[in-house]
């Protein structure tokens, strides 16, 4: 992990925003990959139509 | 794939790794992955969901108090809309109809709170009626002791209404008013208000609380139906109420469907005389 965060560029500051902020995106992602497959699979509320 | 190691000289060794161990530890990291995912994903649904739901409910029955408060329902004038259908779920036979005494007794056996009294110096048939709130705003409460529903209801049945609790579905009636009143909810995430719907039969009581009053509902049949199965949600004489979610658990494949007719509550006295 420390390994691939040394390979960004720019300062480490900016190394650190930069690995959260695609953190969140991925994290962000997988939530809404798992509201559709919720959604679409196991409840979808109960709504008629 | 390498290893760095000590080496006599000071300097760091590179050791390869054979090509076998790569692919090893690539497939071994994937289903690590794959695991963590689909662990987050069972996480998710079960838990997660809830805590969106909890948070949901809060708001909402603090939205419900602020409306209650604030409302004044207005007493109208009332007459059959002559366009709808008599229902198509006829009570089983053997379900007998309840007098306002008996309704009393079991809803408080039921551990259910009482119904409202119709409107007083009403002369001819009148109705307790109310607007619907904008979407994504608190209607009512139902409360269902024998299938462990207690839920603040929202108006609409987008995602997003489900996420907070039960929804009621727009231009069907509200519950309490003449018409089929349709309330949907999750069967097993987003705090799974009707997880326990299966274990109402014919003869159950069910209450829902607007800011017109306290209404009762009789179920009278339980069905599972596909989801385009529409006809459930259609207007039909008198004062019904249905309740949908997901059939079986764990799967939105099918509905299963609770039809209840109205049987106590400020406009029991009209609308119960018009269904037949």
């Amino acid at each position: 992990m420390s390994r691939w965060l040394n390979r960004l560029p720019g300062p480490a500051a900016v190394r650190v925003v930069l690995v959260v902020a695609v953190a969140a995106a991925v994290l962000a992602l997988v939530l809404l990959g798992y509201e559709w497959l919720g959604r679409a699979f196991l409840d979808s509320g109960g709504t008629m139509g | 794939m390498e290893t760095r190691t000590g080496s006599s000289e000071g300097a760091p060794r590179v050791r390869r790794w054979p090509r076998r161990f790569a692919v090893a530890r690539w497939l071994g990291l994937s289903l690590l992955t794959a695991g963590l995912l689909l662990g987050g994903f069972v996480g998710y649904q079960l838990w997660g969901t809830s805590l969106i739901a909890r948070h949901g409910q809060s708001g909402l029955r603090a939205e419900l108090e602020q409306r209650t408060a604030a409302a004044s329902p207005a007493v109208i004038p009332y007459e059959p809309d002559p366009g709808r259908a008599p229902a198509p779920v006829a009570p089983p036979p053997g379900l007998r109809d309840l007098e306002q005494a008996d309704l009393a007794a079991a809803l408080e056996a039921a551990g259910l709170p009482p119904v409202s009294a119709p409107p007083e110096d009403a002369s001819g048939a009148v109705l307790v009626a109310e607007a619907p709130p904008p979407e994504g705003e608190a209607l009512g409460r139902v409360r269902i002791p024998i299938a462990g529903v207690d839920w603040t209801v929202v108006e609409g049945v987008s995602p997003g209404d489900l996420r907070r609790g039960a929804g009621h579905m727009p231009g069907t009636a509200l519950p309490g008013q003449p018409g089929n009143a349709v309330i949907s909810g999750h069967r097993t995430t987003y705090g799974a208000p009707f997880y326990h719907l299966d274990r109402l039969a014919p003869g159950d009581l069910i209450t829902v609380t607007t800011v017109a009053g306290t209404h009762a509902y009789q179920v009278v049949r339980s069905m599972v139906v596909r989801p385009t199965e529409m006809w459930v949600t259609e207007q039909w004489q008198g004062s019904w109420l249905t309740l949908t979610t997901c059939h079986p658990r764990f799967s939105s494949r099918q509905r299963l469907v609770v039809v209840a007719r109205l049987v106590g509550g400020p406009n029991a006295a009209v609308l119960v005389e018009e269904a037949p």
